[in-house]
């Protein structure tokens, strides 16, 4: 062990002079290729796939740069350096993804390696935040911190994260892979909407065993994971995910991109068949080689931070009377927390999506204040979740009005998560050269039309999802109500789907009827909303009401006449 | 450090890999977005290398205001593009293609939401309309 363990940070592994000396090695190579690409010693085509596989992407306007935040986590210095970059080298400000990672959009080819050479100074990257390998592993926002977790997924989440980080065998896949990891028996990480997704609990002797759900994934075709192996235990995990994506790798289909993604192979063979051929695997595979010894996995939780956890005796006294005293504080209370293991802390969510706003947008200036205040209230820890908000997870209950406040007078602190106004969005047709259709602007007109706080809490729970192509990086096919951007003739038109879910209850959304034009979409969603308010029964939420009642009860709604 | 799992260490530097990686490359020019009708007029765009910006091609250069566009018959505007690709300029730019104007705007501009976007900045962000900072030249 390297003696930089003194001061470890709160919630995620602490990288040591190895990990920093690959990541500076890292930056001067790509600062040699972005040189010979500029110099014209690399044609475009050759160029393409190191600039992806460094994160950097070129959209509508300039190159987006992807930055890898693992497993969500990232420290407070961390965003403060990406305050730097907004303020330095992007328009000031960035945007948090469904992947929980961040995204600058108006980055110069030519400035690139300095960012991510000031991006290394903070044990941060970009690496396989692109391209055909497995991407950053995703988390549950409040691991480590939620009442109803069984097992902090972040230490496994951080093995799996060295485990693919290049890994020579999938570097290459058929197409891109997405693996997310749960410690909770309630799924806020859509796991059977992924490539992998891991459900972790304690097993015998208190190691952990996992579910494995595999052959999930939305975009063109959107598909519930199906699952694998249940009760695997810790020793096999990295032995039989590497089966699963070997299986993959030789199976999957690379003649048609639409075709690629693991969840047309596990349909194709069928899962009794996918099984057969990933346990066949599995029994040729040297375990010995792959066994997740317990002290390995002691040796990296020894590498993450935690919180000292003291709080005072009154702390939830004090909440109660803070919430008692001002309503306003008590609404944000109900909508913006989760609750802690710890009776005397509480997780706080931070809405990054103000009424009329754009869903994952931070300014540079507000990512400092998040840092300062997590610095000041949740022992410098920071949680980029995928509904595109950050959380804090260690917030001392007789301390949370206080953070409330700062909140608030940053425009930090809408009080509507889980609400209409909870918006996820992908950049759409604004910034990306995939899209068909903008996200962004129908995004904008729901939450500013539902921006009443009192109108939101009386519709209760309902996600919305928009999708700017059918890549669904929007996530429309889980969200109860689902908008699909889609072109007709250059002309944007949105397909609206009903019922989808991520959680528990996992369910793909439903085509409603024909695709609406721009100007009559957010009038049609709003109607929806009224005839759910008519319909619903007693305190039923909106998914409640749809599977009650089907999808004919909202057809006449969404498309009457204007 | 006894616990690392780091693949990454055993491999470094890792670029072998790449070179299979660049037959899965597709044009940058998506198909869709180089359509045009038989009749019609069309200007040139591309994204210029060093910043990404969106440039449009002008009777002197390229330009990052399509006001300044060379306007092309759809007759002509595939020779046009060859030509654009075959001079020095085009090394500094990257995706060279055809975007068709919409007869019946007052200006110029692209028939397609996804082109005026391009030309005239995300429509979220009036702010971050295209400025004319320079040329290629």
């Amino acid at each position: 062990m390297s003696t930089d363990t003194a001061t470890l940070p709160v919630g995620r592994y602490a990288y040591d002079q190895v990990d920093r000396t690959f990541l500076s090695q890292r930056v001067a190579q790509f600062r040699e290729q972005v040189n010979r690409r500029i110099a014209g010693d690399l044609s475009e085509d050759e160029f393409k796939p190191l600039r992806l596989m460094n994160g950097l992407y070129l959209q509508l306007h300039a190159y987006m740069l992807r930055v890898a935040v693992p497993y969500g986590m990232m420290g407070s210095d961390q965003m403060r350096a990406l305050a730097h970059i907004a303020r330095t080298y992007d328009r000031d400000y960035g945007h948090f993804t469904t992947r929980q990672n961040v995204q600058f959009n108006w980055i110069r080819l030519e400035d690139t390696p300095d960012i991510l050479e000031h991006l290394a100074r903070v044990n941060m990257h970009a690496i396989q935040t692109s391209g055909n390998c497995i991407r950053n592993v995703t988390c549950d926002e409040f691991a480590g911190a939620a009442a109803d977790e069984l097992l902090d997924p972040r230490i496994h989440a951080e093995i799996l994260r060295q485990w693919s980080t290049l890994h020579p065998e999938f570097s290459f896949l058929p197409r891109k892979f997405k693996i997310a990891i749960s410690g909770s028996p309630h799924d806020r990480v859509a796991a059977r909407f992924h490539d992998i997704g891991l459900v972790a609990r304690p097993g015998p002797q208190g190691r952990p065993v996992f579910d494995v759900f595999v052959g999930g994934g939305l975009g063109r075709t959107p598909i519930i994971g199906v699952q694998l192996r249940d009760n695997l235990p810790e020793e096999d995990l990295l032995a039989y995910l590497e089966a699963i994506v070997r299986v993959y790798n030789a199976y999957g289909r690379r003649d048609n991109m639409y075709k690629a993604r693991i969840k047309i192979l596990v349909q194709a063979l069928g899962v009794e068949q996918f099984r057969e051929k990933v346990d066949a695997e599995f029994a040729l595979m040297n375990r010995a080689d792959y066994r997740l010894d317990p002290a390995i996995v002691d040796g990296i939780r020894a590498r993450f931070g935690i919180p000292d956890l003291v709080a005072p005796a009154d702390a939830a006294q004090n909440l109660a009377a803070d919430r008692r005293a001002d309503p306003a504080f008590d609404r944000w209370v109900r909508t913006n927390t989760h609750p802690h293991r710890n009776d005397g802390f509480i997780c706080a969510v931070v809405s990054v999506k103000p009424d009329g706003g754009i869903p994952g947008d931070v300014t540079a200036d507000q990512m400092d204040l998040i840092a300062d205040l997590a610095d000041g209230w949740s022992f410098g820890e920071i949680r980029v979740t995928h509904m595109q908000n950050v959380v804090l997870g260690h917030v001392r209950k007789d301390r949370l009005r206080d953070l409330w406040h700062r909140l608030v007078a940053a425009g930090l602190g809408t009080p509507n998560i889980g609400l209409v106004g909870d918006i996820i969005a992908c950049p759409g047709l604004d910034y990306c050269a995939l899209a068909n259709a903008r996200s962004i602007p129908i995004a904008q007109k729901l939450s500013a039309r539902f921006a009443d706080p009192e109108l939101q809490e009386r519709i209760g729970r309902l996600n919305i999802n928009i999708s700017g192509c059918i890549n669904a990086c929007g996530h429309h096919h889980a969200g109860h109500i689902g908008i699909l951007g889609v072109d007709k003739r250059g002309e944007e038109f949105f397909q609206l789907t009903l019922g989808g879910s991520a959680g528990n209850d996992v369910a793909i959304g439903q085509i409603i009827g024909p695709a609406l034009p721009e100007d009559e979409t957010v009038d049609a969603i709003a109607r929806l909303i009224d005839t759910y308010l008519v319909l619903r029964q007693g305190d039923e939420q909106f998914i409640d009401t749809y599977r009650r009642l089907g999808a004919a009860s909202f057809k006449d709604a969404v498309y009457a006449p204007a | 450090m006894g616990a690392s799992l780091h693949v990454w260490r055993l491999f470094v530097p890792v670029t072998a890999y790449y070179a299979c990686c660049l037959e899965r490359i597709g044009s940058q020019v998506d198909v869709r977005n180089n359509r045009r009708d038989t009749t019609g007029a069309s200007v040139i765009t591309a994204n210029r290398l060093l910043d990404g910006r969106t440039v449009w091609l002008t009777q002197q250069g390229w330009s990052e205001q399509i006001a300044h566009a060379r306007i092309f018959d759809n007759a002509d505007v595939e020779d046009a593009i060859k030509q654009a690709k075959a001079t020095p300029d085009a090394r500094k730019l990257v995706g060279i293609y055809g975007v068709q104007l919409d007869p019946s705007a007052a200006g110029i501009s692209p028939l397609t939401m996804r082109e005026r976007i391009r030309a005239f900045g995300p429509s979220v962000h009036p702010d971050f309309a295209p400025v004319e900072i320079s040329h290629v030249h």
